[in-house]
């Protein structure tokens, strides 16, 4: 029933007109947002792959490509183009197109200039594969002067697991310098937005930071989706001020803003969990222990963990270098009683020999001293950087 | 019987039938079923895990029969109250909703992988909460936790220790009875309570709104926009914290205040079970439960009349005033320590706040709207929903500035370790409330034309 005074839309009016002011706020804010900035550099640079050879890892050139088949022992690998780059320096912009990349890897661009002696510098490329990405340089603040020399290095990301596929075909298909041009300015903007996001351990409190604790995006798809939605919102309220299809056309903006934001996020879930599932499906217990980004500690205290006697009334005490180390030794070490610090000053008379253990982990400096006169550490067993101790009388160790 | 699946099913199924059975309603409407349906599974993974904390973990099996021949009885009892869903028909309103319906089925498919796979990864998943899951499972008994000081005076072998000793049970009861349960420590079986806490979550908000007769487009949005909530869903995949249960139950408890289904008692029971359930899930459960009792206090409290909000407002007056001299006193005679470890320390948390809110991908577009729909709410604030959403807002705020602006937790808002995870708890009801008064609004708008009346919930 219409009242007086009472306009009335259609659904279907109503619905397109919230789609088309979206898709109108969403060009005027992306315009607004890519800006366009300057560079001396007025044409791309462009490096051929049969100008790169691999440092770390094992490469070759294949197919008009260069293809990585190996890591090095440490699972890094890096890709160099020697020699100068002429005019390198005033490029604004990298665009790199990449295939193959495990998703437990993390890619580096990385350059040495001619003025910084042998130091190299580093800015981390947002993970998109099988597309052209793009990431802005000039904002970085040791990109310019005479490039000597660039590389793509790959390194496992921490808090990942480190098992990597096998076989290994990383492939670089394409990299270029390029200038400020407000197409390469939008495009570094979206492969900001679109680019893989692993897990890490800021997830659960946090999507919009990296595992570093820093801001993943300047200016967040949420943020212009939010804008989009408030000023659908304004428009669709004023123009249609006591019209009936306002709700719809209402309900139709929220809908639109919701659903785009949606298939980003859930288009990386589905990354995310292929990664997951490659890294963890169909594999036994001891498998997926190794897989642990904490494997190498998991294994090596399973190992120790064995030679503590009594195991039900003994104590473990655990030095490690940081407290996520030392938190994890307890986990590996339980269903034995272990505490996350070595034992306070006041305890270390109370300590009862031959039933407390301290655990060394890493790189923390192993105990030299007599705990006291009358206690000291004697070692029992070492294995993958993790030592075992165990409190014994006087001071023989 | 060793088997995941059966030890999933056992508190899921009870519950449930707990639901149905035990708290018979006498007439059906739209969103029983799915209100029941989440509900009982929030019941039955507090309840039966919660038994172990009695009987110790050697008496899984016998819990799980006992349990096993009470769904028999419920289940008899409420044989009759179970109707398959009436389908409304094709339309583009169905249409829509099975669309989005199905768009969140595919994220429970994928977080469901991920916790199936994945070892315990979040921080306080394996720290705080399954340290004692796995202390408890391999020691055959309830342990007690304890501060370092006291495990190191304690007989050998009597207590862990761990800097989370004080959190509740709750949490690390459900792994252990998945644990036990499947007969293994494996880690893959842990998370499997989660996705089905997600599950809840997206039911209870369906049926609260579906019963408070909003309609099929609204609740169906509404109800997608929590479940597609990037954090949410980061919760589900990554399972092992306690903040996903907590906003079940705080949506739970909030739904029971704001929504008008007979019968009475059975709404007052499921607002009570909220209330005790939330400091059995997590610390922070005892200001949530006291912001239930508050926003009961507010349904309950007449404001037709001037002389009746004259009183309110001297009443929220005195209670502001009681609160400001316990604060006092608390300060001067307790020095700087405030509860549950805090301290008083200033902190700027404005920013933080909107980051999380508005700018990082946490949360897809929920609190622009909830934010939105609460100034609607403004337009007729003394009306049954509006006014419970402003009142839970208001606590709200009060509560989450107070602990980030005022104590040393305003370090974890500053760095984001928190402040997003106590937003996940209250986002869910509070957006619940407000649907509730953007729906009451719409609904006085189109019966009386376009001049505004306050809406009432006591429509039947």
């Amino acid at each position: 029933m219409r009242h007086p005074g009472e306009r009335a839309i259609t659904p279907k009016f109503a619905l397109g007109f919230a789609v088309a002011a979206s898709l109108l706020v969403i060009a005027v804010m992306l315009v607004a947002l890519a800006g366009r900035g300057s560079s001396p550099l007025t044409s791309p640079i462009v490096f051929s792959p049969s100008d790169l050879q691999t440092v770390l890892g094992v490469g070759a050139l294949r197919d008009d490509a260069y293809v990585v088949d190996a890591l090095s022992p440490r699972s890094e690998a890096l890709v160099v183009r020697r020699g100068e780059v002429a005019g390198a320096g005033d490029a604004s912009y990298l665009r790199y197109r990449l295939s193959g990349v495990p998703r437990n890897l993390e890619v580096f661009f990385a350059w040495r200039r001619a003025d910084q002696g042998g130091a190299l510098s580093f800015t981390r490329l947002p993970l998109v594969q099988d597309r052209d990405g793009l990431v802005a340089l000039a904002d970085h603040p040791e990109w310019g002067g005479s490039i000597v020399e660039v590389a793509l290095y790959f390194v496992p990301a921490p808090q990942l697991s480190p098992r990597m596929p096998d076989p290994l075909a990383i492939k670089v298909a394409g990299w270029s310098l390029e200038p400020a041009t407000f197409g390469s300015s939008l495009s570094a903007q979206l492969t900001r937005w679109f680019a893989f996001r692993p897990w890490s351990i800021m997830s659960i409190s946090s999507l919009g930071y990296n595992k570093d604790g820093d801001v993943i995006e300047g200016v967040s798809l949420q943020l212009l989706l939010g804008g989009v939605l408030v000023v659908s919102m304004l428009l669709i309220a004023l123009l249609f001020r006591g019209a009936r299809g306002r709700r719809a056309s209402l309900a139709g903006a929220v809908l639109f803003c919701v659903v785009l934001g949606d298939l980003a996020w859930t288009r990386n879930l589905q990354r995310v969990h292929d990664l997951t599932r490659a890294t963890f499906a169909d594999t036994s217990a001891d498998e997926r222990l190794r897989a642990l980004p904490d494997g190498d500690l998991a294994v090596a205290i399973a190992s120790v963990a064995t030679r503590v006697d009594e195991p039900q009334t003994a104590r473990v005490f655990v030095h490690a270098p940081t407290r996520y180390l030392s938190l994890r030794a307890v986990w590996h070490l339980l269903p034995l009683n272990a505490y996350e610090r070595a034992p306070a000053d006041h305890w270390i008379d109370d300590l009862r020999p031959d039933r407390d253990y301290v655990l060394v982990v890493d790189d923390a400096a192993a105990p030299t001293q007599p705990l006291s006169s009358a206690l000291a550490l004697a070692p029992v067993t070492e294995a993958g950087g993790v030592k075992l101790f165990r409190v014994v009388s006087g001071k023989r160790r | 019987m060793n088997s995941p699946v059966f030890a999933w099913l056992v508190p899921s199924v009870f519950g449930v039938l707990l639901a149905v059975a035990a708290l018979r309603r006498t007439t059906q409407r739209a969103g029983d079923g799915p209100f029941d349906l989440g509900a009982g599974y929030l019941l039955g993974w507090l309840v039966l895990p919660l038994t172990l904390w009695f009987t110790g973990p050697g008496a899984h099996a016998a819990v799980t029969w006992a349990a096993l021949s009470g769904a028999v009885v419920l289940l008899w009892l409420a044989r009759r109250r179970f109707r398959a869903p009436r389908w409304a028909g094709l339309n583009w309103e169905t249409a829509l909703v099975t669309l989005l319906a199905l768009a969140v089925l595919w994220k429970l498919v994928l977080m469901t992988g991920e916790v199936s796979l994945r070892p315990l990864y979040p921080w306080d998943a394996w720290a705080a909460w399954s340290v004692k899951a796995k202390a408890w499972y391999f020691s055959g008994e309830i342990t007690r936790f304890a501060e370092p000081e006291a495990w190191f005076a304690a007989a050998p072998g009597s207590a862990y220790t761990n800097s989370a000793e004080h959190y509740p049970p709750s949490l690390p009861l459900m792994q252990l009875w998945m644990a036990k349960g499947a007969g293994v420590w494996d880690e893959r079986y842990l998370g499997w309570p989660w996705p089905g806490a997600y599950v809840a979550l997206t039911l209870v908000f369906w049926g609260a709104l579906r019963r408070a007769r909003v309609s099929l487009v609204q609740a169906g949005i509404a109800t997608y926009i929590v479940a597609a909530a990037p954090l949410v869903t980061a919760h589900v995949a990554l399972a092992g914290y306690a903040d996903l249960w907590v906003a079940g139950w705080l949506t739970l408890g909030v739904a029971a205040l704001a929504v008008d289904a007979p019968p009475r008692r059975i709404r007052w029971g499921w607002w009570l079970a909220a209330v005790v359930a939330l400091p059995l899930l997590k610390l922070e459960g005892w200001i949530w439960s006291a912001i239930l009792i508050g926003l009961a206090l507010l349904r309950c409290v007449p404001l037709g009349a001037r002389r009746d909000r004259v009183r309110a407002a001297i009443a929220a007056a005195l209670a502001l005033l009681l609160v400001v001299v316990a604060a006092a006193i608390w300060l001067l005679t307790m020095g700087n320590a405030l509860p549950m470890g805090l301290k008083f320390e200033l902190h700027a948390v404005g920013r933080p706040f909107l980051f999380a809110m508005f700018a990082s991908s946490d949360w897809g577009m929920l609190w622009y709207l909830i934010v939105a729909g609460l100034i609607l709410s403004l337009r007729a604030p003394l009306a049954t929903a509006p006014r419970l959403a402003l009142g839970f807002a208001v606590f709200a705020t009060v509560s989450l500035g107070g602990l980030f602006g005022f104590t040393n937790a305003g370090e974890w808002a500053e760095r984001q370790t928190a402040l997003s995870r106590l937003l996940l708890q209250c986002g869910p009801a509070l957006f619940l409330l407000v649907n509730l008064a953007v729906a009451a609004a719409g609904n006085a708008r189109h019966r009386k034309g376009t001049a505004y009346t306050p809406p009432t919930l006591q429509e039947k």
